[in-house]
């Protein structure tokens, strides 16, 4: 099973988790992350760290999930990047986080980062685009 | 047809039903028997566009039940059902829809409910019905998502064990 690191800005990752949860139930081999303004980076690093290391009880690697390429929980994510151990996927949203639930254990980790990444991608859609033509 | 889950959820389609059910019961054949729902049409492509395409979806009114039953692409289809509240259930399972269990998932709270648990409130016509539907011999009971622990409904006392 492929753990999991939620990693974003205040305490986005854990309310996500609990929206996700509330949807599909309980959701093991994860952690959550918040980094607030102020933090210590490396104290952070360390956390992040043994996250990796409690959610990869299987051997079979860890996803991270951060909210924004380019800030401070991607940025520190990237130093963990390891082909085959530790992939990185940033811009996490509600359905991505479904979707790694129900197929965690399907594919290998290079494959399941690039399957989240594009589902998440595609999960962003525009109501008025599929309703066109429908009057409200 | 093969019904595998008939359930009370007064949000119809949504996150749970989606993600979490449909999966779990290998259903691939949903129908939505509502009113409201039937007769509006935004309500009713909204609801067709979230279902993955994988999936056959058939919103339908209680007056449409009778043309529902004789529909033959439900013959080895795997059914989910959903109703929006308990009068809803039973107004189906008179017509001819009928079911062995339902599950409660949500009934929202509102005026004169009484709360029966955290995502369940009713009324005395949510109460009746359910009455009713068990003096048929439907096997009712509450499970807001498969993790969750199932509680049977208990017509006399009215509540969950």
């Amino acid at each position: 099973m492929i753990g999991l690191v939620i990693a974003t800005h205040a305490s986005l990752a854990a309310e996500l988790l609990h929206a996700a949860e509330s949807i599909v139930g309980p959701i093991k081999h994860v952690r959550c992350h918040s980094v607030n303004s102020g933090a210590d980076l490396e104290d952070m690093q360390k956390k992040f760290q043994e996250s990796i290391a409690e959610v990869d009880c299987c051997g079979d690697g860890v996803l991270i999930m951060t909210d924004l390429f380019g800030g401070t929980p991607a940025n520190i994510a990237a130093r963990f990047l390891q082909k085959n151990r530790v992939e990185i996927v940033n811009g996490v949203n509600l359905p991505m986080l479904l979707k790694f639930s129900s197929s965690r254990d399907s594919m290998v980790l290079t494959k399941l980062a690039a399957f989240m990444r594009n589902y998440g991608q595609k999960s962003i859609v525009l109501t008025s685009d599929i309703m066109c033509g429908v009057e409200n | 047809m093969s019904i595998v889950l008939a359930r009370v959820d007064n949000r119809l389609i949504h996150g749970q039903v989606l993600e979490s059910w449909i999966p779990y019961v290998l259903a691939n054949y949903i129908i939505v028997i509502d009113d409201i729902v039937a007769n509006d049409t935004f309500r009713s492509q909204l609801m067709m566009a979230v279902v993955p395409s994988t999936l056959k979806l058939q919103i339908c009114s209680h007056a449409q039940i009778a043309e529902l039953c004789n529909n033959p692409e439900l013959d080895k289809a795997n059914v989910m059902v959903l109703f929006a509240n308990p009068c809803s259930a039973l107004q189906a399972y008179l017509k001819g829809f009928v079911f062995k269990a339902l599950n409660l998932g949500n009934m929202h709270v509102g005026e004169h409910k009484c709360c029966i648990s955290k995502t369940l409130y009713m009324d005395t016509d949510d109460l009746q019905a359910l009455e009713q539907l068990a003096r048929r011999g439907v096997d009712i009971s509450a499970q807001c998502i498969p993790t969750d622990r199932v509680l049977h409904w208990d017509c006399n006392c009215c509540s969950l064990r």
